[in-house]
């Protein structure tokens, strides 16, 4: 499976943080460098972004994320770096072993340094427990984004979106395009937590309201999402909104479970890249950064 | 082609206060805050926000990016997909619903050229993705 029984360079996750590691690493001097990716193809969370913003800074051009992912992996395969794609880590050990699995049986290899590049994950509706009944039509905007962009199913026809990120307001124009009615994106604070330029192209463009110091009180619906009922911070003022879809895009939280499960701090030749780190908002500077993390590597 | 860049501020040029607008530009994630009467722009930090401004007061230019289907022998794929150009944004729903109603029969490569709509009006979009 592998070529080597030992490496001096393990990554986990093949998105562009993962793939900037094993660049960088490669460029430094690094021979032996395995990067492993649990789906079947590289590219991480770029491979559902098929909106545009992407590359500006990195490749001075503006991409969608699909094609920044394409034109990187280009990159690595310049490199001598081995993927194994469909291969999942369960387990790491004080002593620098990767246990993962994959179509080829389980396998437990040491090296000198491991990356974890393995994302952020996103906040879900348990995690901010919001009240009422637990009824289909709830979901994340980075899961909405996958059922639309990549599988082509629409998640619901009226939908409201709680909370203001990124990823929501790029969902609030991607269900309008695709014919749902988007009827609010409600967010707690006082201010937008994505980038001007989103709500103004996702948001302004399409008549979608933004309702600030906006707070989801509890949801209501039995088998189907019916209603939610909010408050408006500002004034106190409760009221209700009918829609069928939910859509939460209240921010990410970097997935650093493997380390934690085995009780081991960054350090000691273990590191943390990308949004496993902290949250990044352009691609380009997890690229910028993988890369630098790659270079000061040393081989042993 | 481009200018050197101006590492001064710029002076604010004197505009024509009855049609003066004001728009935030999206070319980047700068977001500069402009304000054009059709002829000066300022507030933009490149030449780029200078023709978003101007562009955005006559007719509001955007790229659409959607996914196509493919149906093939293996089931249905959605190809990632851009506009070739920028399209007016009042036309933006009668494409969607263009580029919806075609049916690839076959995968196409990153960067092929797809047409959908009418023979008259036709629309070019451009493969942003691989897909396996």
């Amino acid at each position: 499976m592998t070529t080597h029984d030992h490496y001096n360079l393990i990554i986990i996750g093949g998105g562009p943080s993962g793939m900037s590691v094993a660049v960088g690493a490669a460029e430094a001097g690094l021979k032996r460098i395995l990067l492993l990716e649990r789906h079947p193809r590289l590219g991480g969370i770029l491979n559902q972004c098929i909106h545009l913003g992407f590359g500006l800074s990195y490749f001075k051009e503006e991409l969608t994320g699909t094609e920044y992912a394409f034109r990187y992996k280009k990159n690595l395969e310049e490199t001598c770096t081995e993927v194994i794609t469909g291969s999942f880590v369960h387990k790491l050990t004080p002593q620098k072993q990767v246990a993962f699995v994959c179509p080829e049986g389980e396998f437990v290899i040491p090296a000198d340094h491991v990356v974890l590049a393995t994302g952020c994950r996103e906040r879900t509706r348990e995690m901010l427990t919001t009240p009422g009944t637990r009824p289909a039509g709830i979901f994340t905007a980075g899961l909405a984004q996958e059922m639309v962009n990549i599988h082509g199913l629409l998640p619901g026809k009226n939908a409201v979106i709680i909370g203001s990120g990124d990823i929501g307001l790029i969902m609030a124009r991607r269900m309008t395009l695709e014919g749902a009615r988007v009827l609010a994106v409600m967010e707690i604070l006082d201010h937008l937590s994505g980038l001007v330029r989103n709500k103004i192209q996702c948001l302004d463009d399409f008549g979608i309201p933004l309702y600030l110091r906006h707070e989801i009180l509890e949801i209501l619906g039995k088998n189907r999402v019916e209603a939610v009922r909010y408050r408006d911070n500002a004034t106190g003022e409760v009221k209700e909104l009918s829609c069928d879809t939910l859509l939460y895009s209240v921010g990410l939280i970097p997935e650093r479970d493997l380390l934690i499960d085995a009780g081991i701090e960054p350090g000691n030749g273990y590191y943390v890249s990308g949004n496993a780190d902290y949250v990044h908002d352009l691609v380009d500077r997890v690229t910028r950064d993988g890369e630098r993390l790659g270079r000061s590597l040393s081989g042993s | 082609m481009d200018k050197q860049k101006k590492k001064t501020k710029k002076i604010a040029k004197p505009l024509d206060e009855s049609r003066a607008k004001r728009y935030t530009c999206i070319v980047c994630p700068t977001c500069c805050e402009l304000e054009t009467d059709g002829i000066e722009v300022n507030g933009a930090r490149c030449p780029r926000g200078e023709r978003f401004a101007l562009q955005e007061m006559v007719m509001p230019l955007r790229f659409v990016t959607t996914s196509v289907r493919a149906q093939i022998p293996e089931g249905t794929m959605m190809i990632p997909v851009k506009t070739a150009y920028p399209v007016p944004m009042a036309r933006v729903f009668e494409i969607m619903k263009e580029i919806k109603a075609l049916r690839l029969s076959e995968i196409p490569p990153i960067g092929a050229k797809v047409t959908a709509g009418s023979a008259e009006s036709p629309t070019e979009w451009i493969v942003t993705g691989e897909v396996e």
